[in-house]
């Protein structure tokens, strides 16, 4: 392949940015980077040194172990109930073995170490940018389960850590995962469960009711969009007590093998496809109070943690899927010709290209920049939520018109990237919820500063 | 020229068509129709004049007396039910135009006149306006319609033939033409595909052939008009999918409540309803400016650079349909998520955004020098 491209001085032309740079004097050249280095590890040289291991870690497993079974679980999904692909199985186990379903936690609890410990969520980031790189639904599949645990983490309670999180790390590092699945969305309730004005209004429909007998609670209802929920072993449900509103919201520990609670089916998803989306059935399931996690009406605080949380990944996603249109356009226009010359020759496409990298870039430095403090602030984490899920989209709709007709072709890729992001608009609080919940965290200092 | 009362009858007719024929067989939204089912829809359009064949015919893009017009409403009738059958609706009525243009005597085949990569650019655009060629035009267009070494998109593949644009092998004095021409597919030269993006509840596939087919005519002007009602078909289907999003949106927005009132009553939803509704009902004025247009060449370059301005606005009021929806919009089952990727299907086929900006530029350029 040509290593310039048409319309630009050759590299060695004496006109060329190179011959320019090579030019300067020594201050010059320690002003000025020269070296042509890809913008990813220009990017990795930000990183501090343990998440910039990370970052090359986690590419290395979703070039090698993801990527290739993208399209095929894509396609595959999860099938019937409990009918989960030998593959998908086998990419959790070797990811499981890598450490990356452990990394809530320090070793030898978990699978981190204490130095990436402290960019707890920065890491998750880095982490799920990778592989959402590779493939969005194998990304869900393998993350979703922090999700379901960062309530028991976050809540403080060492009983509940050690009974319930440390035994699954455990088995899950041993190469058998044991998964987690974090259950608030009501049918006809995602936002209200998000946000609390909504909740305020909201009557909460799965409800937990005292079984003094036997020294525990009793939950009726049903949970939906369940990330994982049809592969998780243990599930961090939300549920308010009986004839209670929200504020009531307690955390409860359900095992996938307690009576009376059945996976009821996998949605049908436009994309994230090999990861399932289940709608949960409480019919009765009895829960010891030695279930519950940080106490009694304590759940809507946790909740509201482990959304702060985990929306920052969210946004890493869209920033991967980014990442990925602009890495598939790269392909497409450098090995598609027209006219005798390649795509990326013609002016327009290098135009779209570069307002391309230029968005994704932007996405990920403003990322980076909120997932840098180890306390997330709920404002920080929304703004990154909304703006970068919609940027990423933009990016992903560019990639869809550099490609043309070509990019509705499923083995392209692209389509597939546009079905995955999508998702990132809505879940996690849609875009709407994620931008009032800027303004909720920052009601104090806009107000004052009137 | 049709009169406002037989077009308002006929269009009345398309509706009733829809209703009785149409919606009763067709499967729910996320499925395929079968080929059975397609054959014997527009065999029934043929009966119902729908569709049809030669100067008198009135059907869509029909003969002498035919405008636009009614192929609009028909295409966006038919989109209510299924857009990928408004598709192949249109495909069939360019299909029996080609036959008649160029004296075919078979009657299932496929057609492909668009390239391999975009929509022709600065050189196709020369050659519709019969403007001198240059060498660099003849390579350009020589490889855009190369389908020996491009893989070129189809949709609606049926059957194994083929009548397709090429470009005639030999200069002459300086010019050259673009000549239909015909091949008997091999097996090994057309590929159906699998979970295609959108339009999905009908066949597209893709065309490779080993060896040219032979040549049927220079084109004539044809192609010009082949492309205009394209461009306008994909502003009408585009325009009617809107119209079941915007309606879905609607209803739902008016029953899912959040905190203690239904969403319709909070500002976040009505903006991105208010702009589904601005962007269809802007669909339509654009529609009904051309809706009598016969300069086929002018009406392109309209048309084009009024795809390029829309249509990212017509996927963006898509995605707020499913927005509105929120997490059950994404889900399959409702037909929402169907709408975005069927919008994302029609900004791409026959030239994306900035394809079209280039190409109607440089009409532009072209018609200002002349």
């Amino acid at each position: 392949m040509t290593a310039y491209i048409e319309g630009y001085v050759q590299t060695n032309h004496p006109l060329s940015l190179r011959a320019g740079f090579d030019s300067l004097s020594a201050v010059g050249n320690l002003l000025v980077d020269n070296s042509g280095d890809t913008m990813w590890h220009r990017e990795s040289q930000l990183l501090p040194s343990p998440l910039r291991k990370l970052r090359s870690r986690a590419r290395k497993f979703a070039d090698e172990e993801i990527r290739p079974l993208s399209l095929k679980m894509d396609l595959a999904g999860h099938g019937a109930l409990g009918d989960w692909d030998e593959d998908s199985r086998n990419l959790v186990k070797l990811a499981a073995k890598e450490g990356f379903l452990t990394d809530l936690l320090p070793k030898p609890f978990g699978s981190a170490s204490y130095r990436a410990l402290r960019y707890l969520v920065w890491a998750q980031a880095i982490k799920v940018e990778e592989f959402c790189r590779a493939c969005g639904g194998l990304n869900l599949l393998l993350s979703a389960t922090h999700l379901g645990a960062f309530p028991i983490v976050v809540s403080g309670d060492l009983s509940a850590i050690k009974r319930f999180v440390l035994p699954a790390y455990k088995k899950t590092k041993q190469g058998d995962p044991s998964i987690f699945a974090f259950a608030i969305t009501e049918p006809g309730a995602g936002s209200d469960v998000e946000e609390g004005h909504g909740a305020d209004q909201y009557r909460p429909r799965v409800q937990a009711k005292r079984d003094d007998k036997n020294e525990g609670w009793r939950l009726n209802g049903r949970k939906c969009f369940i990330s994982g929920g049809d592969i998780a072993e243990t599930i961090t449900v939300f549920a308010a007590l009986e004839g209670e509103g929200m504020d009531s919201w307690t955390c409860f520990i359900v095992k996938s093998g307690m009576q009376g609670f059945k996976v009821v089916r996998n949605e049908l998803k436009m994309g994230q496809r090999a990861s399932g989306a289940s709608e949960l059935e409480f019919n009765d399931v009895f829960v010891p109070d030695d279930h519950i996690v940080g106490g009694l009406r304590q759940g809507w605080g946790i909740n509201r943690a482990t959304l702060n949380m985990s929306r920052l990944p969210v946004a890493a996603m869209a920033v991967g899927f980014a990442q990925a249109a602009v890495d598939i356009t790269q392909q497409f226009v450098c090995n598609t010709k027209l006219g005798n010359k390649r795509l990326i020759d013609y002016q327009e496409i290098q135009l779209k290209l570069a307002q391309m990298i230029a968005e994704t870039s932007a996405i990920r430095a403003v990322l980076w920049e909120k997932a840098r403090h180890f306390k997330v602030r709920q404002a920080d984490s929304s703004l990154c939520k909304f703006h970068c899920s919609d940027r990423a989209l933009e990016v992903v709709n560019m990639a869809m018109d550099v490609i043309g007709g070509q990019s509705i072709v499923h083995h392209n890729r692209i389509e597939k990237v546009f079905r995955d992001v999508r998702l990132t608009q809505i879940y996690e609080g849609t875009n709407q919820i994620n931008r009032l919940a800027v303004i909720e965290d920052l009601q104090e200092q806009l107000v004052a500063g009137v | 020229m049709l009169s406002e009362q037989d077009l308002g009858l006929m269009t009345d007719e398309v509706d009733r068509f829809v209703e009785r024929v149409i919606r009763p067989v067709i499967p729910a939204a996320e499925h395929q129709i079968e080929q059975s089912t397609v054959d014997m829809l527009l065999a029934e359009a043929d009966h119902a004049g729908i569709l049809g064949e030669g100067d008198e015919n009135l059907g869509i893009w029909g003969g002498l007396h035919a405008t636009p017009q009614f192929s609009i409403s028909a295409l966006q009738s038919i989109t209510k039910a299924s857009a990928g059958l408004a598709w192949i609706f249109h495909q069939n009525a360019l299909k029996r135009r080609i036959k008649v243009e160029l004296g075919v005597s078979i009657s299932d085949f496929s057609v492909s006149y668009m390239g391999h990569y975009g929509i022709g650019g600065k050189p196709l655009v020369s050659y519709l306006f019969g403007q001198d060629k240059t060498e660099a035009d003849y390579q350009y267009l020589k490889d855009f319609y190369d389908v020996e070494n491009n893989y070129r998109l189809v949709t609606g593949l049926e059957g194994t033939d083929l009548i397709y644009i090429g470009i005639d092998d030999t200069i002459q004095d300086d010019k050259f033409n673009l000549v239909w021409k015909h091949k008997a597919c091999e097996t090994n030269e057309t590929f159906p595909l699998k979970d295609h993006h959108g339009l999905d509840d009908v066949q597209v596939g893709q065309i490779k052939l080993s060896s040219s087919g032979s040549n049927l005519s220079m084109d004539n002007g044809l192609l010009k008009d082949l492309l205009f009602f394209d461009s306008l078909t994909i502003i009408a289907i585009t325009q009617g999918v809107l119209g079941v999003a915007r309606k879905a949106a609607d209803e739902y927005s008016k029953i899912r409540k959040q905190g203690g009132k239904p969403i319709i009553q909070h500002a976040a939803v009505q903006e991105l309803l208010s702009t589904i509704t601005a962007t269809e009902q802007s669909g339509q004025l654009f529609l009904d400016s051309q809706a009598k247009t016969r300069d086929k060449l002018k009406g392109l370059i309209e048309a084009n650079r009024w795809r390029s301005h829309w249509m990212p606005q017509a996927c963006q009021a898509a995605n707020n349909a499913m927005q509105i929806h929120g997490g059950i919009g994404y889900m399959k089952d409702l037909g929402i998520e169907k709408v975005v990727r069927d919008c994302n299907t029609l900004r791409v086929i026959h030239g994306s955004p900035f394809q079209l900006a280039l190409f109607s530029e440089a009409a532009e350029q072209l018609e200002a020098l002349s």
